[in-house]
């Protein structure tokens, strides 16, 4: 999958855009607000995107152990309230912390250096199919088995409107 | 500062040889170029005393920095005028190429508009326009075909088109230019890969195991694709954007066609009623016998040829040297491509596992 422009970088260009080209073109007030507006919830997009993985898995982990902790302070306590609180404390209490995500830069780092060879593997096979060894084809059928499926995602993925180009149609 | 409309008409006042320039009207942005900043307008001009207009383009170069073809005008603007001289193709006159960044500020030239429909989406929206989308075809595959038997010295006498990128492309012979070329595209990788790109990269590759027969270079137009026809009624009126045109193999004409067609949602290919269609109208005027493989073969080349420099102006964009949009929405070329190359390529598709007996 392509990790450039990464998602941050095409909203900030988007923004950029608005800025540059769309505010200077803007002559009611009203739509001078409308883009105060959109620039502000891009913003907003871009803060979510940076932090809403690590924050919901973080806090689902903080809510699991407050559970646990619930049950525990109330003890012996007596009443239905308290069997339902001892009782989140059995079901959700007890559930698994989930593993804290990769950062996207560095994920982004380790999947880029892996890509980054399937280039010098690229060469090396075609090394090999000119010099006659049939083996080679067979594996560069396999790389192009991975390109196949990993390019199929890229256009579900990053595409919309296949087919079409702004301002030419 | 001047307007740009103000600086047309200055420009053409001293210059204008057909009676007496009067004014500039209709000056408009042109939208849906987007490898030169385009505006349309007209020259007004009294001829013994009476009013005339001649409708006009002016057609600029963008910052080399955010260029997605960066080529000369001059180089456009003598193709246009040899093109009107020794062969019958629609194409518009130019009038002038000014490389002195002083008059509009970055080079540019002023050429010819042809009134018509620039939409060959139009042409394909329903089954009433099919017949007018054959004649269109048809007139389309003749000019190609013209153009590319034209003896390339007549075009190219003075070799201004053999290697116009200044990449190191060698023309005396088909295959030292398909090499060399190959070899540009090779060495090229390093200033395009925004991101890694291993389709791309096994292309060139493919395109050198894989050399098919040579034909005899032509001067080509470089990047014919359906937004560059100009038609009415029927007509094809002219053929436009002739920045890329170079001495290169007939056939990338055809694929790069092609290849666009699937983006720009035309159908020119299968809208001829001959056998074996467009590619076999193309055939029986040239002689050239073109194999769908080869098509295919050329499709990539000539995508790797046209994009390549596309692609590079969105790594100067993604590396922050320069900040338009347009280079990230063209991002879908890139991708729209290699998906297609998958194909063109013959990609295998992943076996599915085998249960377990």
């Amino acid at each position: 999958m392509y990790t450039k422009p990464s998602i941050v970088e095409t909203i900030r260009a988007v923004m950029t855009s608005l800025s540059q080209d769309i505010a200077p073109e803007l002559s009611s007030s009203r739509s001078q607000v409308c883009l105060l507006m959109a620039q502000s919830l891009l913003q907003s997009a871009i803060q979510r995107v940076e932090a809403e993985h690590a924050i919901l898995i973080a806090e689902h982990n903080e809510m699991v152990a407050l559970y646990q902790g619930l049950a525990t302070e109330l003890g012996e306590c007596s009443g239905a309230a308290a069997e339902r609180i001892r009782a989140r404390g059995q079901s959700f209490g007890q559930r698994p912390p989930l593993p804290a995500p990769v950062p996207a830069g560095e994920l982004a780092t380790a999947h880029h250096s892996l890509s980054q060879e399937l280039i010098h593997t690229l060469s090396d096979l075609d090394e090999l199919i000119r010099d006659g060894d049939s083996r080679a084809t067979a594996a560069l059928a396999q790389v192009r088995q991975h390109l196949l499926v990993r390019t199929a995602r890229d256009f579900q993925t990053h595409l919309v409107n296949p087919g079409s180009l702004a301002g030419r149609d | 500062m001047h307007s740009l409309r103000e600086r047309v008409y200055q420009y053409l006042i001293s210059r204008w040889s057909d009676g007496q320039l009067t004014a500039i009207e209709d000056f408009e942005v042109l939208l849906g170029g987007y490898s030169k900043d385009t505006f349309k307008f007209d020259a007004v001009f009294d001829r013994a005393g009476q009013s005339l207009r001649s409708h006009l383009i002016l057609r600029r170069d963008t910052p080399p920095v955010t260029a997605i073809l960066n080529n000369s005008r001059e180089r456009e603007h003598i193709l246009l005028n040899r093109l009107r001289e020794h062969t019958k193709l629609q194409v518009p006159r130019s009038y002038f190429a000014e490389l002195d960044s002083g008059p509009f500020e970055r080079p540019a030239m002023i050429i010819e508009r042809i009134l018509g429909c620039t939409e060959p989406t139009s042409l394909f929206k329903s089954a009433a326009t099919s017949p007018e989308a054959e004649s269109v075809a048809r007139q389309l595959c003749e000019q190609l075909a013209a153009l590319h038997t034209t003896d390339a010295r007549l075009l190219n006498a003075d070799g201004l088109f053999n290697d116009p990128k200044g990449v190191g492309v060698r023309c005396d012979t088909w295959d030292h230019y398909i090499d060399t070329m190959i070899a540009y595209f090779i060495k090229h990788y390093d200033q395009i890969d925004f991101d890694v790109l291993p389709v791309l990269y096994d292309s060139y590759l493919h395109l050198r195991r894989n050399k098919p027969r040579p034909l005899p270079l032509a001067v080509v137009h470089g990047e014919l694709n359906p937004s560059n026809l100009v038609f009415q009624d029927g007509k094809l009126l002219s053929i436009v954007d002739w920045e890329n045109a170079h001495l290169g193999d007939p056939r990338e004409d055809l694929g790069w066609f092609r290849f666009m067609e699937a983006t720009s949602g035309t159908n020119f290919f299968n809208s001829i009623n001959y056998p074996g269609g467009f590619l076999g109208y193309y055939n029986h005027l040239t002689g050239y016998d073109i194999t769908p493989e080869e098509l295919n073969y050329f499709q990539i080349f000539g995508f790797n040829n046209v994009a390549d420099q596309a692609i590079a102006s969105i790594k100067r964009r993604l590396t922050g040297q320069h900040k338009e949009l347009l280079h990230l929405y063209l991002l879908r070329i890139v991708i729209g491509g290699t998906m297609a190359f998958t194909q063109l390529l013959g990609y295998p598709a992943p076996q599915p596992a085998t249960p377990p007996a």
